[in-house]
């Protein structure tokens, strides 16, 4: 068995991935312009085929994150994945036949539970790129973020799905991942704002209530959120954002004049 | 359904946050979570494991100086609502 090494990295954070070439072939190839930042230092991922394991009969996607006290596994027919914030390491150990989109997977979950020891926090959200500006239009699956990537066209779009927003000298940064569709070269923008997509017949801008944006914040906050021990933490970091980031809600239809409101109010 | 005697106390696993006059409860086995107003706050503090639906409803009732009958009414509903979404259990 071919072991392979590969990089991956996003603002600060830097994973350092080893495992077989069937797995990390492909991604070594998809991921090759996500590298650390010089200097970073990495964890140490370990990526393991356990033939002794049952053949998975779903993908590792449909596993959910438990972490307790810092420490998450990842466990599911065919997987058996740990990541620990405290030692900085990762081990999946994986069936043969588990795919390299399981091993991306993994490799999410790791990044949110680094992203989040180093300052920073990984958000399910669709960022839209509009005049410079970074927009995290975020909401629960089905509340539009894809619909809204689509109708904010020709906006460069980070991710419709996931990014990493990261503290930065004046504000926040959200940078861009590899982990959902993207449209465009831009990888990072300073946060404008953050929108909790609803779908309305009439378009307008709403703030939310500090409680209702910290608590819509907090369930779109992936890995950590589920995490008893963690969420104080993860609630505290999102203040401190807020504290420096605007949050409304955006009540939006399927068209592009969503953007008319944010531009009047925002831009 | 709940009864006056019941006994209430928060799940063990919940976690708040107190933001701008508003309390936040997440729910982590759940990825849910609640926002309580002052009032809501304190029947989720009143519910303690020591104190039964009625005195907390009376307590309620003494403090914001409000209509009893109208107090048992809100607390009722509230309480039932925070059992259903797993923020309260019952002892």
């Amino acid at each position: 068995m071919n072991v392979l090494s590969f990089d991956l990295g996003i603002a600060g954070t830097a994973l350092r991935v080893y495992g077989p070439e069937a797995w990390l072939s492909p991604l070594c190839s998809a991921w090759a312009a996500w590298q650390p930042e010089p200097g970073s230092v990495s964890w140490d991922v370990h990526l393991t085929p356990d033939a002794s394991l049952p053949v998975p009969p779903a993908p590792l996607f449909e596993a959910i994150p438990h972490t307790q006290r810092g420490h998450c596994t990842l466990t599911a027919p065919g997987f058996e994945g740990q990541v620990s914030a405290a030692t900085g390491a990762a081990l999946l150990r994986a069936h043969p036949e588990a795919q390299p989109a399981d091993v991306g997977y993994f490799l999410r979950v790791v990044l949110a539970v680094q992203a989040f020891a180093r300052g920073g926090i990984l958000f399910h959200t669709a960022a839209i790129v509009h005049r410079g500006q970074g927009y995290a239009l975020f909401g629960v699956s089905g509340s539009g973020k894809t619909t809204a990537a689509h109708f904010s066209a020709p906006d460069a779009v980070l991710n419709d799905d996931l990014v990493l927003l990261w503290p930065a000298t004046a504000g926040w940064q959200m940078y861009a991942t590899p982990f959902g569709k993207r449209r465009g070269d831009v990888r990072v923008a300073p946060l404008r704002a953050l929108l909790r997509l609803i779908k309305a017949p009439d378009v307008a801008l709403v703030p939310l209530s500090a409680g209702r944006a910290l608590g819509e914040l907090v369930a779109n906050t992936p890995v950590l959120s589920a995490d008893p021990l963690w969420l104080p933490e993860v609630l505290a970091r999102w203040e401190v954002l807020l504290s420096a980031v605007p949050v409304y809600a955006l009540h939006f239809r399927r068209d592009a004049t969503f953007w008319e409101v944010i531009d009047a109010e925002l831009g | 359904m709940l009864n006056w005697d019941d006994v209430l106390a928060a799940a063990p696993s919940l976690v708040t946050r107190e933001s701008e006059g508003e309390l936040v409860v997440v729910l982590p086995e759940q990825g849910k979570f609640v926002v309580l107003n002052a009032t809501g706050a304190r029947v989720l503090r009143l519910s303690d494991g020591t104190r039964t639906l009625r005195e907390i409803a009376d307590t309620l009732a003494v403090e914001f100086a409000a209509d009893q009958a109208q107090v048992e009414a809100d607390v009722m509903r509230f309480a039932q609502s925070l059992v259903d979404r797993g923020a309260l259990l019952v002892r």
